[in-house]
C-alpha cells in the first residue's frame, strides 16, 4: 500500500480526500462560523488541500512522498502508514483552512502573528493534535490527556483574555488550576475566542461611552473603503472599464464584505456579495466581467486594513 | 493514564495493537468520546465510494488520479 506507484495512488488520492472531507464537515463547519460554506465549496476546499499533496513542484517528488520519508520512525506497516496518512492528510486541510481564514479575515490574521510572537518570546510550543495546532507549555511536550473542546474553551472567564501580555500563561494557569484538562491551548479557537472578547469591549466602549476605540477601528475601514472607491472609479470608471453603475454596484458589495469583516470574517463565495446589486447577474457573467476586479479590489482592501490597524 | 492521539487511533482502527488496560479504559470512559467519533467517521466514510462528480473534480485537480468507472451523461434534446 505504501508505494506510491501509479496503481497505488488513486487509492491513496481517495482515502486522502475522504479523510479531509470528513475532517471539515465534523470539525470546522460546526466551530468556524467564519467557514460558512454549502457543500460544494467544503468539496473544493477538501479537493484544493488533498490536491497540494499530490502536485509534484517541478522535478522534486510529491510532497506525500517527501512528508512519507522524513516521517519518525520509519514507517514499516500498513497501521503505520494509515496513522502516516491521516496525520498528514488532517494536518493539510487544517493548513490550507488557516489560509483561508488568512485571507477572509485580516484580524485573524494580526492576532495570529501576535500570538506566534508571544509563542516564540515565553518559549512556549507548538504541536498538531487531530490535525489541529495546540500550543503547549515546552516543544518536548507530546499531548498524552484529554484536551478542552471548543465548546469547554469557549466558557473561560474573559478576565483570563484580558491581559494580551499574559494571555497564554494565564490561560495555561486556568487548564492547570481550573480543570483536569491537558495543558494545551487550540490556537485557532484562541484567535477567535480573542477577536470575540475584543470586539464585545469596542461596544462596551460605546456604553460607556468611551468609543475612542470603536471609533478608531470604524474610521480605520472608513478610509480603506475610501482609497478602495478611489481605485475603483480611476481605474476602471475613467478608462471606461465598468460603467458608473457597475462601479456602484461593486462598491456596495465591497462596503457589505467589510461589514461582514468586522462581524467575523468573509464568505469564500465573492459572487454572493455582488448578486444582490445586479439583477439577474449569472455566475457565467460574473466570472467573465466582474470576478477578477472584485478580488483584486477585496485584496488591495484587505491589504489597506491590515495596515491600518497595524499603526 | 496517558493516552495519545496514537493510541485513540489506534481504538478505533487496530484495536489489537493497543495494550489490554488501555483499551479497557477506553471502552469504559466517556472522555474521548469526542476524538473517538471522529475517528469512527474516518472510518465509515472509507468504506464508502466517492461520488462520481468529486471523483471528476479529483481529476482535474490531482493529474495523477486516474478516472474509472465513471460515465459522464450529457442532456440530450430530441
Amino acid at each position: 500500500m505504501f508505494d506510491f506507484n501509479e496503481g497505488n495512488l488513486n487509492s491513496i488520492i481517495e482515502k486522502s480526500i475522504k479523510i479531509s472531507l470528513k475532517y471539515l464537515s465534523r470539525i470546522h463547519q460546526r466551530v468556524y462560523k467564519l467557514l460558512n460554506v454549502n457543500e460544494i465549496q467544503m468539496r473544493d476546499l477538501a479537493v484544493d488541500a488533498v490536491s497540494s499533496l499530490f502536485i509534484s513542484d517541478g522535478q522534486d517528488s510529491l510532497p506525500i512522498k517527501k512528508a512519507f520519508d522524513n516521517w519518525q520512525p520509519a514507517i514499516t506497516t500498513e497501521e503505520e502508514f494509515s496513522f502516516f496518512l491521516h496525520k498528514v492528510v488532517t494536518n493539510r486541510t487544517e493548513q490550507h483552512i488557516s489560509k483561508v481564514l488568512k485571507e477572509t479575515d485580516p484580524p485573524f490574521n494580526v492576532i495570529l502573528n501576535s500570538m506566534n510572537y508571544l509563542i516564540k518570546k515565553n518559549r512556549y510550543g507548538k504541536t498538531k493534535y487531530f490535525g489541529a495546532v495546540y500550543i503547549i507549555q515546552n516543544n518536548s511536550i507530546r499531548i498524552s490527556g484529554k484536551v478542552i473542546n471548543l465548546d469547554e474553551f469557549d466558557k473561560i472567564p474573559a478576565e483570563y483574555f484580558k491581559d494580551e501580555k499574559n494571555i497564554l500563561k494565564n490561560i495555561f494557569t486556568y487548564l492547570v488550576n481550573e480543570t483536569n484538562y491537558f495543558p494545551a491551548i487550540p490556537l485557532n479557537a484562541l484567535i477567535l475566542r480573542y477577536k470575540e472578547i475584543k470586539s464585545t469591549d469596542y461596544s462596551f466602549s460605546e456604553i460607556i461611552n468611551n468609543p475612542a476605540e470603536d471609533y478608531e477601528f470604524n474610521d480605520s475601514i472608513k478610509n480603506c473603503l475610501r482609497e478602495v472607491k478611489e481605485k475603483l472609479y480611476n481605474s476602471y470608471v475613467i478608462k471606461n472599464k465598468l460603467t458608473e453603475d457597475e462601479a456602484g454596484s461593486l462598491y456596495k458589495a465591497l462596503e457589505d464584505m467589510t461589514e461582514d469583516l468586522k462581524d467575523g470574517g468573509i464568505n469564500p463565495g465573492l459572487y454572493e456579495y455582488l448578486k444582490p446589486y445586479f439583477e439577474g447577474l449569472s455566475v457565467e457573467d460574473y466570472k467573465a466581467k466582474y470576478h477578477n476586479i472584485l478580488e483584486y479590489l477585496l485584496k488591495v482592501m484587505k491589504i489597506n486594513i491590515i495596515q491600518e490597524i497595524q499603526k | 493514564m496517558k493516552i495519545s492521539e496514537r493510541d485513540l487511533f489506534n481504538f478505533v482502527f487496530f484495536r489489537y495493537l493497543v495494550e489490554d488496560e488501555k483499551v479497557k479504559y477506553l471502552e469504559t470512559t466517556d472522555l474521548f468520546k469526542e476524538e473517538i467519533e471522529l475517528l469512527s467517521s474516518f472510518k465509515e466514510a472509507e468504506a464508502k465510494e466517492l461520488p462520481p462528480d468529486l471523483k471528476i473534480k479529483l481529476s482535474k485537480a490531482i493529474p495523477y488520479y486516474k478516472l474509472s468507472n465513471v460515465v459522464e451523461l450529457y442532456p440530450v434534446t430530441v
